[in-house]
């Protein structure tokens, strides 16, 4: 059972390194891609139920208890972030084989999604923090060569911009583990959680804190770290921008959650005023920049950091209920960005020029009735209204709020989303609506739908469905409150 | 020793940090290296214990003296190889985007913007 | 459980007709939907007799417990009253509807979505959970924006659509918070158990707070003054969708959720106040502008505007006395707002105008749709014996204790009485009107059946009997609802205010102050009209309309976008920067007192391997300055080759062998590499980007000269600027920012260009 962990994290790469080998044939390629994607997720799900019937997997590579080998470890929270993470992996993949990018047929496409999968993964199991690292820098590195073979001249640019930005991210997380192990002598983080609870509080963890603090806060484009996000999802690769805004910055999301939870439960309240902070401006800097960017990838990208704003002041608010809503929303959003990105990808596909500038856009939706209504739905779901995924997520946070008694942050945050309902409309109207200008010539046939199709329908059935999920959250945020229980797992005893 | 270890680590990463945000890229890039080589050093210092000896498993075999601590060592090959990639990247990208851009100069990379 | 099928009906029957829009004509769609919403409005009326008698039906069944929600039905007479209205009024526009559309793909997609607005808006008046209603309202808010833009290729159409949506669903986000802390408050989401709790939640501290923005979303909904705005923009939909959606049912979803919680949060002096206040507001306001109205559906929107004030500040009056005067007017409003839509998409449809001043006379060809006007605009001039005349009466005799009110509601309904007149005198009667030049024409929903040109009333016909039944029917159950007021409107009114009450054309003792205004606003309504000459030439000014506060406030939050996006500045440094400055004052404020213990001695130097390291140490930093320090790229890579060893050579001295191995080996190859990177990267452009290392100078600027500077080998180069680079002007063009994927660059590029990047993306 507890081998299950292993397949979302080494599947991928075994697959990656064959496709690597089978760079000539590019459908077997994409098949290779599916396979694995699709294996990674049954694995997922599979340590979900494990963890459903009250386990926690905890699988020791080569047999070396920790804290000195490397653990991976399927608790409830790291298993939500994998069955997301997994799920909008294999959309992408699903995505890619019906995309018409020049990028997706080069020979290194495939190899570098799957290890961008596996890194994902890998991260979010992993219980060493030094692996965390390790994994979060394979993310990244394929990533970045994955936009800077964008159909994109400008992904070039992105990738320079993301390299030197996340190396800041990768500085930091060294400094902290560093500081981390100077303290401690030990980098698992189940015993770093059992050692900081003895009591002892040197300032060097402190220290190490911040540092792993704003390394997550990069990774999550959260203000003042965000710059590198607009950019890189306008460049992008529609399958990799779609994984990049809607998982990969919520690897951040998690190490901000299991660095409060479990590690430095003492430093929570602070860290958690903070995050407010962060997300409020985050909300409105991400709605208001998406309301006059000129971009619809871009604006997806704004909205992201808007959004990842909602989650933050989520955890801020620091109770059981808004943690579980924050959780909520990172599913929904999730779903919800990776299906709009690949629809305004779909839609920039049909354009002559491939691009995805709301100037040219105007009315190229008209021929495009479906995608209309994908991207509608996907819209008001991203804006909370019902019945869609998106409502649920609010619904949880303003609840979560209410308890919480935060009036004025309330208020703030739900006035956000009414900006968020204007850029959305009115990018729908635009694209959607309006008579187009002038001439404009349209590619017979763009990028398949299937993938952000899938996705829209998965939004509508959280929407109407979405108790087992607000369930799990809760059942995640009681197993988050005794660290315990995570740490005995993994040690033992 | 300690202290001077310490403040060689803080110039080194003043000196990264300085030509980091150099505008010429490829001083940029060696700014990012050396950064990276100043975390090298800092792993090195917080090494648990300051050995005389080569940390080796095979305990039949072990040299005398205090081994130093291999966790460490390990930490460090895998940050050398990881940078040295992202590096090996970046100066990839650079030259790329010398072709299509014609420029080298930061500032003038910044077509993706508002 | 019948109820959850009374709800889901309309949407398979839109979904339906969606699929069988190509098999069925416009009309067949017509009839067939007519047929379902008349079978939902018997099925409704039928259960009148059991409410009365039992009280309110409840159901429930679990949907997702951890926010409150059920599936719940709440069937009361106050619900029963709105789905009668939603349904009976449902049926007489969708048989208008499939007369209206001609095309039948159209038709379909226009059916559907009125079908999911009428099974929303069935939600909303039938649903017993609080969170079910607010699902229900937006759905109605999005349906709203979706058919306002429906001819979503007109600008006015679209920016109609998304101001109403943007208004009634900021209204949605108050109404949801409220009513969410309401739920709170009362501990449950059930709509029986929070009517039930009223005492409790009168007295709650958070009154104020959830009641405020309960209000705040039933006043957007409603299109209360000052946010009455969005409702004129409205009428850039199709006729048929305005007379259902923005004059019978969704606007005044916002007066049912007011009655629905008037026993939970009502006659309180809060709830009081303001209703009375935006009330009467709203009516005068709404009363007045209908007269400076040139459109005949912006006469009826400004109208519908004032009626729905008048039943605002009348569910504001204490001791519900308002109750039956709000039901009736309802009722009464629906029946003969739904006709003269109908009949205002008719005159449109026929003469190809709606500006009331390019028609005239028209009711001699049109001698139908006359007569069917002319009873509904008696209706709404509150004339005896129609149903409108009731309503007027009682609103009349609600107030008849408030003399500010009662003046409000005096002249609002004689300006009502001049907008009946303007609407039936001036469209019908009359001397027939040559067409206005095309500036003042208002865009309309149909084009005239000869084009735009042609614009002959001789060719004006009466409408086809099917079409004309619809605003016929409405017209005529004005009457037979004010004649039989006892055996129909009686038991209707009593069911929905839930206590017995007598209804009366003419007071029974006699002639009584309210008859009396009655009359006095029937005089100078009449008199007001015939005088219309004169005041329709006045400009009164308006000091600021909501438009543009709207506008304004949408140009407001967006400059503040604008100054937020500039710091997307698009340099790298800047953003570098900004991160470790951030991470600076993160982990000053983290750790803000941090105190270092120095060790003794703190520094060893007492072994050889100590001093070696020290010396590696200062080697490695020399090197690194001298990295620094070194223009000239080729230097810099070697000195940074040399810090490495330096590095390599601490790691050896740890003892690491084996880091220290793989240090020398990776420095060998960075230098490698990036010496072969130099050789690949020009060598103008690696010195122009030298040439400043912190000037800010924008590319471009070029008047401002380059500063000369002194180059390695001691020749003086000036630093070329882009601009006088003839070699380069012939391959490269500046792009403006973000001009990503114009088809200029990509016709030069082609694929080759991809390829050999990711050559180099991967220098293995």
């Amino acid at each position: 059972m507890n081998a299950l962990l292993l397949g979302p994290v080494f599947v991928p790469l075994l697959l990656a390194a064959i496709s690597v080998v089978l760079a000539r044939n590019r459908s077997l390629q994409q098949l290779l891609g599916l396979v694995g994607s699709v294996v990674a997720w049954l694995c997922s799900v599979g340590v979900l139920l494990a963890n459903l019937q009250g386990e926690t997997l905890v699988y020791r590579l080569g047999g070396w208890p920790p804290p000195f080998g490397i653990a991976l470890v399927g608790d409830l929270l790291a298993s939500l972030f994998a069955v997301m993470a997994t799920t909008i992996v294999a959309a992408g993949v699903l995505y890619t084989v019906g995309c018409k990018d020049v990028a997706v047929t080069y020979p290194a496409f495939m190899p570098l999604f799957l290890c961008m999968g596996a890194g994902l993964s890998g991260a979010l199991y992993t219980g060493d923090i030094f692996t965390l690292f390790v994994f979060i820098e394979l993310t990244v590195l394929a990533s970045v060569v994955l936009v800077a073979i964008s159909d994109n001249r400008l992904g070039l640019e992105a990738a320079i911009k993301y390299l030197f930005i996340s190396a800041m991210g990768t500085l930091f997380l060294l400094t902290g583990i560093a500081a981390l192990y100077a303290t401690f002598g030990t980098l698992n983080m189940a015993d770093i959680g059992q050692l900081l609870a003895g009591g002892s509080r040197p300032l060097l963890a402190q220290a190490a804190a911040v540092m792993l603090m704003c390394a997550f806060l990069l990774k999550s484009a959260v203000f003042p770290f965000h710059f590198w996000q607009p950019d890189f999802h306008a460049a992008a690769p529609t399958p990799v921008s779609a994984i990049l805004s809607s998982v990969v910055v919520k690897v951040g999301i998690y190490g901000l959650i299991r660095m409060t939870t479990l590690m430095f439960t003492a430093e929570a309240p602070l860290i958690h005023d903070l995050l407010v902070l962060l997300g409020v401006f985050g909300v409105f800097f991400g709605s208001l920049g998406a309301l006059r960017t000129y971009d619809a990838k871009r604006l997806l990208a704004y909205s992201t950091f808007g959004q990842v704003g909602f989650i933050l002041v989520g955890i801020g608010w620091g109770t059981a209920a808004t943690l579980a809503a924050a959780l909520v929303y990172v599913v929904n959003h999730s779903v919800i960005k990776a299906a709009l990105l690949m629809l305004a990808g779909a839609i920039a596909s049909r354009t002559a020029t491939k691009t995805a500038r709301l100037s040219e856009l105007g009315g190229v939706g008209k021929v495009m009735p479906m995608t209309g209504v994908l991207y509608l739905l996907g819209g008001l779901a991203l804006a909370g209204a019902p019945p869609l995924n998106g409502f649920v997520s609010k619904a949880a946070l303003v609840l979560g709020g209410i308890d919480a008694q935060e009036w004025l942050i309330l208020a703030l945050v739900v006035g956000a989303g009414l900006i968020t309902l204007l850029y959305m409309t009115r990018t729908w109207q635009l694209i959607f609506q309006q008579a187009p200008s002038g001439e404009v010539q349209l590619k017979p046939a763009g990028d398949r739908q299937i993938a952000p199709a899938l996705l829209i329908g998965l939004c509508i059935v959280l929407g109407l469905y979405g108790g087992p999920l607000l369930d799990f959250a809760a059942r995640t945020v009681a197993q988050l409150g005794d660290p315990q229980l995570y740490i005995r797992a993994v040690l033992g005893g | 020793m300690n202290v001077l270890f310490a403040l060689a680590t803080g110039v080194m990463f003043g000196m990264g940090v300085f030509q980091l945000l150099r505008r010429d890229l490829i001083k940029a890039a060696m700014g990012f290296y050396i950064l990276f080589a100043a975390i090298n050093l800092l792993f090195l210092a917080v090494g648990a214990y300051d050995g005389t000896a080569p940390a080796y498993v095979d305990a039949s075999n072990q040299p005398d003296g205090q081994p130093s601590d291999p966790l460490v060592q390990a930490l460090i090959l895998t940050a050398i190889v990881i940078s040295f990639g992202s590096y090996a990247l970046l100066l990839g990208f650079i030259a790329a985007s010398s072709r299509r851009f014609k420029t080298v100069d930061s500032n003038e990379l910044d077509h993706l913007k508002g | 459980m019948d109820f959850a099928l009374v709800v889901a009906i309309p949407f398979v029957l839109g979904i339906s007709v969606y699929f069988l829009r190509d098999r069925l004509r416009p009309v067949q769609q017509g009839l067939l939907l007519t047929a379902g919403m008349a079978l939902l409005f018997v099925f409704l009326l039928a259960q009148l007799p059991r409410v009365t008698e039992q009280g309110a039906l409840e159901f429930v069944a679990p949907w997702m417990p951890q926010i409150g929600l059920t599936f719940a039905l709440y069937v009361d007479g106050l619900g029963l009253l709105f789905g009668l209205l939603v349904t009976g009024i449902g049926s007489a526009v969708m048989l208008y509807t499939g007369c209206y559309m001609d095309d039948a793909r159209q038709a379909g997609r226009f059916f559907a979505l009125m079908l999911a607005f009428t099974g929303s808006m069935l939600a909303v008046v039938l649903a017993g959970n609080v969170v079910v209603l607010f699902i229900a309202w937006e759905l109605t808010s999005v349906m709203s924006f979706l058919l306002i833009g429906f001819k979503g290729a007109d600008d006015e159409a679209r920016k109609g659509a998304l101001q109403s949506l943007m208004i009634t669903g900021g209204g949605g986000l108050a109404l949801f918070v409220g009513l969410l802390l309401l739920g709170n408050a009362a501990g449950t989401m059930q709509l029986g158990e929070i009517l039930s709790n009223g005492e409790a939640l009168r007295q709650h501290p958070w009154y104020g707070a959830f009641t405020g923005l309960i209000l705040l979303g039933c006043f957007s909904k409603s299109a209360q003054f000052p946010l009455h705005f969005w409702l004129p923009q409205a009428m850039n939909a199709p006729t048929p969708a305005s007379a259902f959606l923005h004059s019978a049912t969704m606007v005044k979803a916002g007066v049912y959720l007011l009655a629905r919680l008037y026993p939970a949060l009502g006659d309180t002096a809060l709830w009081n106040a303001a209703l009375s206040t935006v009330g009467l507001a709203t009516m005068l306001v709404g009363a007045v502008l209908a007269l400076r109205q040139r459109d005949l559906k912006g006469i009826l929107a400004y109208t519908t505007i004032s009626q729905l004030g008048a039943l605002v500040a009348l569910i504001g009056q204490p001791e519900s006395a308002g109750l039956k005067a709000a039901a009736v007017g309802i009722v009464a409003h629906a029946l003969y707002k739904g006709a003269l839509f109908l009949i205002a998409g008719a005159v449109d449809h026929t003469t190809g105008t709606r500006n009331i001043n390019e028609l005239g006379g028209i009711g001699r060809q049109m001698r139908g749709l006359a007569a069917a006007t002319a009873i509904a605009g008696l209706s709404m001039a509150g004339v005896p014996p129609l149903l409108g005349f009731v309503a007027k009466e009682t609103l009349l005799e609600t107030v008849i204790q408030q003399p500010l009110a009662l003046a409000v509601v005096t002249v609002s309904a004689a300006l009502t009485v001049t907008a009946a007149l303007r609407l039936f005198w001036d469209v019908f009667m009359g001397a027939p009107r040559t067409r206005l030049p095309q500036p003042e024409h208002v865009p309309h929903d149909r084009h005239h059946p000869f084009g735009d040109d042609a614009f002959d009333y001789s060719c004006c016909h009466d409408l086809p009997p099917l079409m004309l039944a619809s605003p016929g029917t409405l017209a005529t159950l004005s009457v037979i609802a004010g004649v039989a007021l006892a055996p129909l409107m009686a038991p209707l009114v009593s069911a929905a205010i839930g206590k017995q009450v007598s209804l009366y054309l003419f007071p029974p003792s006699g002639v009584n102050l309210a008859l009396v205004l009655s009359g006095v606003a029937l005089a100078l309504g009449i008199g007001v009209f015939a005088v219309r000459r004169v005041w329709l030439k006045w400009s009164i000014p308006v000091p600021v309309s909501g438009v543009q506060v709207y506008d304004g406030t949408i140009r407001a939050v967006e400059s503040v976008g604008d100054v937020l996006l500039k710091m997307q500045s698009g340099r790298i440094r800047y953003y570098l920067a900004v991160i470790l400055f951030s991470v600076l004052v993160l982990l000053a404020t983290a750790v803000p007192n941090i105190r270092i213990d120095l060790p003794t001695p703190a520094v060893q130097l007492t072994t050889a391997a100590h001093v070696l390291e020290a010396i590696l140490l200062v080697l490695a930093l020399a090197a690194t300055l001298a990295s620094i320090l070194f223009e000239r790229h080729l230097v810099a890579a070697l000195a940074l080759g040399i810090a490495g060893y330096a590095i390599g050579g601490m790691f050896l001295l740890e003892p690491a062998p084996d880091v220290a191995l793989v240090q020398f080996l990776v420095e060998t190859l960075a230098t490698v590499l990036i010496i072969i990177i130099l050789a690949r990267t020009s060598q103008d452009e690696r010195r122009r980007a030298m040439a400043r290392l912190w000037g800010q100078t924008r590319r471009g600027s070029g008047a401002r000269p380059c500063r000369v500077h002194r180059h390695g080998r001691g020749s003086r180069h000036l630093c070329p600027r882009r601009r006088e680079q003839p070699a380069h002007t012939g391959r490269y063009r500046r792009m403006a920012p973000g001009e990503c994927a114009s088809a200029g660059w990509r016709q030069r590029r082609g694929r080759g260009d991809s390829h050999r990047l990711s050559r180099h993306g991967h220098p293995d």
